[in-house]
Formats: structure tokens, sequence, C-alpha cells
């Protein structure tokens, strides 16, 4: 069930009127029976994958808790990291079975075969199980926190089974914390009207960036990718810097509608992305994309692998450890290895040409906190990011390729002068929704910079300017969104006899 | 709870000023289709005849001249490729807003042994039905072989077109209303009358079917229900004209049997079609045709029923005046023809 379907636009009403209803004391139940039911919406049997690292994680918790009643300090630590070592081989292997399993094997047979060897693998034809990256992320934070005493070991298997599968954030994240989310199912959540309404308006928000923005950015990507060979340099550029966007709406508006949807039954689940293309360094783009999985990998591999304690070189190589690891994370192929690779690199290489940096801008008197300078650095942190970008959305060679095209080594003209809108698959008319709707995104975006909110400013107003928002916005997303069996106007052109 | 009352009771006003946008917005981005079901809802208990079939229909059809010449009021209820089938459901929903004293059913499709033709002609004929029993039942009976996930955008209709917001004319806010469902079309398609057969054809089972629901709902709301069959002609299937012809033959004796009445004008020459003028292309009458026809079925409504002319009624003034424009047009038409010459 995915959030722009149909099924969950019945289902999330359906539950949370339920959910106010029913007493406090079995809503964690219901939730977790709700939870349980949305992700078996895409296959059943992969609730008991769900399940099984629910269970390992939650009798981690509670055997690292028992461990701590040893008295002996040695025991005690090694009883404890055992449990955790346990924990996490066990969470990582069934990812690695279902998600990297074909990959390995296939890049296996592709090194022995180059170095002369034939090697068969079996392959097993497995469905990627949906959200297995997230949620095993999740409950493998919980293992982390009980050993490092962040938070108590729950008892109550059916709580932190709820922790692990809680439907909004399931499939698509934000990867929370049992700090975070954990002690909120404890709470009560009284209906609040002014609480519903802003979840609503950020679902709302949500649906606006996937249906209308997302999905037209999309057209735009898809139509001049798939034949990257006849594209010019222009059009390729084009299509890079919209699929930055696209992959921020798209991203960004399932955290939103999972942000809101939580909200709406009283959970505060943390944000997941602050203005990133505002970063004014790619350092300073981790601390704003993706923040849930970025602060999972600071807390849980960069950390313990000694963070920036250890030397520069030691934080250089931890850096790139966790950005391979996290191109790894987006997917099970080597492009989105490269891709990890590259945003690793910047962050070193910006770090070691850090002293000259600072020479270069002394010798040039710049101001660095003027606006300027400040807009400088986010047009070229944008530039590095989307140069990476190319890597996720495209294969390794195709990647080289694109990228060659747009600065201008491509085997066509890099511009020529003619329809470009046209053959990037955009009429004039959607062109236009495609700039109305990026603006309403840049305005939305440079309010949340300068920390002024909208849905507050909008929920402060008059009756009349807030209905008719709130239907502009909910008949804007239903016209404009792209969704639906589709309309294909030859198939009612019928001759006009 | 003196705030929860006032936030349930916003709650509810917004959900309802919504759905009224919601249906109305859907109305706008519904694709329109020639004389389609588009406008049954806008009068009132106003009509005395309502016509109903396919293409063949509305292009046989003049309710102006129908009104000029007898004080008649009456509405198209005509789609493309309208089957019996989608016809009886049609039917249904006009008589929840209409009482109609004369049915008349254009026979063309009845060749065809399809519940309908095509999504396209299925959606052109069901989607302007509003969401309810008659909606509910057609897609049920009509859609019975598809997945829930189909009938959906048939239901909402706004699920299908939203993406038509790019596609808009000016016929999508405000439809040609004085035409009521007929076309206007002067295009001349000249041909030689072509022969008619002999002997009948079987007419498909499911015709008969939802022939006699149709006939039993006339009964019940009291409509004298009449068919009739519009000329045409062929372009080079020969074979396939004469068989369609055929289904006419048979269904003439049926309707003998049934004590129904039908007007096989191709046959009968009654209205005087002219091969040469009335047609503007080889199946489809002219608007020169569909006046023709329609004078003959306003005879026989006069000669077999006592129906009321309206003409001179205060109340049916609008009538008069949707004539006046339907005429000023065929002038203006004219005139330039004249120029131009």
């Amino acid at each position: 069930m995915l959030f722009n379907s149909l099924e969950f636009l019945l289902f999330f009403p359906a539950v949370c009127l339920c959910y106010y209803v029913i007493p406090y004391r079995v809503r964690y139940l219901f939730l977790l029976a709700c939870s349980y039911f949305f992700y078996m919406c895409w296959n059943p049997q992969y609730a008991l994958l769900m399940l099984t690292s629910t269970v390992i994680t939650y009798a981690s918790g509670l055997l690292i808790d028992s461990a701590d009643k040893v008295t002996d300090e040695k025991q005690r630590i090694r009883r404890k990291k055992l449990y955790v070592a346990l924990s996490f081989v066990s969470n990582l292997a069934i990812l690695f079975f279902f998600k990297y399993f074909d990959f390995a094997a296939d890049s296996v047979v592709r090194i022995l075969s180059m170095a002369g060897i034939e090697a068969r693998v079996p392959a097993f034809d497995v469905i990627l199980p949906v959200g297995i990256s997230f949620y095993t992320f999740q409950a493998l934070s919980y293992t982390v926190d009980v050993y490092r005493k962040d938070i108590y070991a729950e008892r109550n298997f059916l709580k932190y089974a709820l922790f692990v599968s809680f439907f909004p954030q399931l499939v698509a994240g934000p990867i929370e914390r049992s700090k975070n989310l954990l002690i909120q199912i404890n709470e009560k959540h009284k209906f609040e009207f002014e609480r519903v309404r802003s979840g609503l308006l950020l679902m709302l928000y949500g649906y606006f960036q996937k249906v209308v923005l997302a999905e037209y950015l999309a057209v735009v990507v898809d139509s001049v990718y798939n034949t990257y060979t006849e594209r010019t340099g222009f059009q390729l550029m084009i299509a890079t810097i919209f699929f930055a966007f696209q992959i921020y709406c798209d991203f960004g508006s399932y955290s939103n509608i999972a942000i809101g949807a939580a909200k709406v039954m009283g959970f505060r689940l943390m944000e997941n992305f602050n203005t990133p293309y505002f970063a004014v360094s790619v350092a300073d783009f981790w601390r704003r994309w993706h923040i849930s999985l970025s602060t999972w990998f600071r807390d849980y591999l960069y950390v313990p692998l000694g963070g920036n304690r250890r030397g520069r070189v030691r934080k250089w190589f931890n850096l790139m450890v966790v950005f391979l690891a996290s191109g790894l994370w987006h997917g099970a192929s080597w492009h989105f290895v490269v891709w990890g690779a590259m945003n690793g690199a910047y962050q070193i290489v910006g770090d070691w040409l850090r002293p000259l940096r600072e020479k270069v801008m002394k010798v040039l008197n710049v101001d660095k906190t003027a606006f300027s300078h400040r807009f400088l650095q986010m047009l070229i942190t944008f530039g590095l990011v989307d140069v990476s970008w190319i890597f996720f959305r495209a294969s390794f060679r195709e990647g080289i390729s694109i990228l060659k095209s747009i600065l201008g080594f491509g085997s066509i003209h890099w511009f020529t002068w003619g329809d470009n809108l046209k053959a990037m698959g955009l009429t004039p008319e959607t062109r236009n929704l495609l700039v109305v709707s990026l603006l309403i995104l840049l305005v939305a975006d440079i309010c949340k910079y300068c920390k002024i909110s909208i849905i507050e400013w909008l929920c402060a107003q008059g009756i009349w300017l807030r209905w008719l928002i709130y239907y502009v916005a909910i008949f804007g997303i239903l016209i404009f969104g792209v969704y639906g069996p589709g309309f294909d106007a030859s198939q009612f052109i019928y001759f006009q006899f | 709870m003196k705030k929860n009352v006032r936030w349930i009771f916003a709650a509810v006003v917004f959900v309802v000023i919504g759905l009224m946008l919601f249906f109305n917005i859907s109305e706008v981005l519904r694709r329109k289709g020639g004389g389609a079901a588009d406008m049954v809802h806008s009068f009132y208990d106003t009509l005395d005849v309502l016509c109903m079939g396919s293409s063949h229909g509305y292009s046989a059809f003049q309710p102006n001249t129908l009104w000029n010449e007898f004080g008649l009021t009456s509405y198209v209820l005509c789609s493309q490729r309208q089957t019996a089938a989608t016809t009886y459901y049609l039917l249904q929903e006009a008589l929840k807003y209409q009482k109609p004293k004369v049915l008349f059913l254009e026979s063309y499709y009845f060749f065809s042994a399809k519940k309908y033709t095509d999504e396209a002609a299925l959606r052109l004929a069901i989607d302007g039905i509003r969401l309810g029993r008659v909606k509910h039942e057609a897609i049920q009976d009509l859609l019975s072989g598809h997945s829930k996930k189909e009938w959906l955008s048939y239901y909402l209709p706004f699920l299908k077109y939203h993406g038509r917001w790019n596609d808009l004319k000016n016929t999508d806010f405000h439809s040609d209303n004085y035409l009521k469902g007929s076309i206007f079309d002067f295009e001349v398609y000249p041909m030689e009358e072509p022969e008619l057969p002999e002997d009948g054809r079987e007419i498909p089972d499911v015709v008969y079917e939802y022939l006699e629901k149709v006939i039993a709902l006339c009964e019940e709301n009291e409509i004298q229900l009449v068919l009739f069959t519009a000329p045409y002609g062929y372009e080079d299937d020969l074979k396939g004209y004469l068989k369609k012809q055929q289904i006419n033959e048979t269904l003439e004796s049926y309707l003998e049997q049934q004590g129904i009445p039908y007007l096989y004008f191709q046959k009968t020459k009654e209205a005087g079609i002219d091969f040469a003028t009335d047609f503007r292309d080889y199946a489809h009458l002219n608007t020169n045709g569909a006046m023709k026809i329609t004078r003959s079925l306003g005879k026989y409504i006069t000669e077999h029923y006592a129906l009321p002319d309206h003409r001179g009624d205060e109340a049916y003034q609008s009538w008069q005046e949707d004539y006046e424009a339907f005429q000023s047009r065929i002038n203006a038409m004219y005139a330039k023809k004249n120029e131009q010459e």
C-alpha cells in the first residue's frame, strides 16, 4: 500500500478514526495490527522476515539488559558485545541475502571471469522485501541503544514490535530511534484538532511533492535519460538538475507524509529533510539530506570506527567507509557505490583543501558571511551533489557518458536551437505547471530555511483564506497530479462521423 | 466539548463544500462526446420526447425542428456506439429527472452482440450519470468481468479525466445548450441510394435482453416507445452493410409481435430522404436529413398520440429562444456560403 494509492487514502482515515475511539490501553495493539496489515498488503510472507528481525533485536535487548547484571566487568562487557554482534550479524545476514545476494554473486562471477575462471552461482530469484533496509536499521539501532544504555530494554514484545513496524515510517523512513519513538508508544495521545490539522497539512504538502512535482519532473528525466545517447549536453544538464529535484521531492514527500500521518495520531517523528539544496558544503548537505540515515551512520558506524578522533587520515578513511556503506544501502548495484564514493571523496578533498581555500579567501578578502559568498557555496555544493546524482540515476558507464556530454565532450552539439521543451517531453502547459510548482517548492524551502512555519502562518489566518488555500491545494493536487488510469485523448478519437 | 462540536461542524461543512467542488470540477474535466448524455440533468419535467441510440440517432434527430413545427420539447440522449444495454441504464438515469411521454429509440447498434462496444463509448455514455444507484448498477452489470480497481474510475470519472486540464475547451464549461444533445452539421456527402436486403438476420440475444428491459421500463413509466432506423449507406463494405440492414428486417417482425411501432425510414421512404443531399458521410445524416426525419417523427406523434403544443406558452419561452439561436446559425451559415459563391 503506497502512500499515493487509493487504498492508503481509505486505510489512513479509517485507522485514525478507530485509533481515537478505542481505549488508550489497546491502542498500541491496534496500531500493531494495522502496521502488519499495511506491510502485508505488499507481500504477506515478508511480514515473517520483519517479525524475525523484531524477535532477534527484542531478544538482544533483553539479553544485553540481563548481561548488565553480571558483576565481573570484563565478562559483562564481553557478553554485551557478543549479544550486539549476534544481533548485527543475524540481521545483516538477512538483509544481505534478500538485498545483496544476487548482486554479490554476480560481482564475484564477473571478477572471476576477468581472471579467466568460469564460475556458476545459483541465482535466487527473490523479490526485495519492501522497506527491509529501513526497518532493519531501525531495529539495529535499538540493540545499540540498549547496549549504550540510551534506552531501557522493552519488556512488552508487542510494543517493541510496533516500534519496528510503525506503518507511517515503515517502508521509506524516517528511520526512527528507539530513544524517540519507542517511548512515545506509552504516551496517551488525545485528539487535538490543531495538531491533527497541521499533520494533515504536512501530508498534503507531501502529496503535492510526490504526485505533482516528482511525477512531472520524472517525465523529463525519464525521457532524456532513457535516450541519453541522442541528447544534447544542454538537455542532459537540465534533466540532471531536474533529477536532483525529483529525488528530493520523491524522497522528501514520503518523509513528509510519514511525519504528517504520525502527527495526526500524536506521534512525533524526526525531521528527515531540512532544505538540503541550501547546504553550503557537501558535509552540510549530508546534515540536511535524509537526516535519519546520516545520523544513523554517524552514530552506529562512524563513531564506533573512531570518527574524527584518531587523526585526519583515519577520519577520511572512516568517512569513505560510511559513504560506501551508504551507497550500498541505497541499492544493490555498483553505481550506488560510485555515488557514495563520490560523496565521500568530495568531503575528503574538501577537508584536505581547507587550508588552501582559507588562504585564497584571505588573499581575496572574501567576506564569508556575505550572501554572495554563501550563495556561491550553495551553487557549488548543488553542482557537486548533482553530478553525483547522475550515478545514482544511471549505471556507471551511462553516467560517464552523460557527464561527458554535459561537460561538452559529447558526440553531438552541446546545444541546438529548437524545441528543446517538446523534445524533453514537456508541453507549454506542463512547463508552466512545473515552473509554478518549483516556485512553490522554492518558497516553502526558503521559509523553512528562515525558520518560518508556513503551516503555523496559515492556521493563524481567517477562515476564508485558510479554506481557500486548503481547497486550492487539494484540488490542485487532484487535478494536476499524476495518478489514476490516465487519460489518453487518442483513445477517444473515434472518427468524428 | 464545545470546541469539539465546533470543529466537527467545521469539518462536515468543509467536506460538503469539498464534495460539491469535486463533482462540479469532475463534470468540467469529463470528456464530452457529440450528442452524449451531457445535459440530461438540466431540464426538469419539461420533456415530451426523448431520443436515444447511437451516433445514427443524434445525427437523425433535431429537437429544434420538433419544437418549431410541433411545439414539442425533446432531448437527444444518444452517444457514440451506444448499445441496447447502455441505453437501458441511460434511460433509467433520465427517468430520475424527466417524465417523457414518447421515447424514440434508434436501432442501428442492435447488430452488436456486446453489452458495450468499447471503453471510450461506454465512458461517453455513462460517465455523465450521477453517482448513485443507476451508475452503480450499470457498472456492476456492464463491467462485471473487470477488476474493482477498474470500476473505480467509472464511479469517479475524476480519476480518469483529471489529466485533461491542459486539453479543456469552451464546450467543457458550457455545452451548446440550444442543440439539446443533437449536432449541427450541414456537410454533404452525396451517394446513391443503396438496396435493402430481403431476408432477415438473427438479432443477438443481449439486444433482446435489454430491449425487453427498455420496453418494460417504458411501460412502467407510461412512455410510448417508438423504434426507428435512420437511413444509411456504405462506403466499400456492402456485405457488412447488408448484414446490418438484415437486423432491421428481423426487428420489424419482432416489434410487430410486441405491438411496438417501428419506423423503418429507408424502407418506407416516408421522410423523403435524398441520398444525394441529406448525408454528411456514408453512415450519418446531416442536419438537413435530421430535420426531415424529425418532421416525420413529429407527424407520427401528432397523428397517434395527443401531446400538447407548447408554442406560445410563456413557460416555454426558452425553447423558442433556442430555436431562434439554431435558426440564426443556419441563416448565418447560408449567408456565408452565398458570400463565398
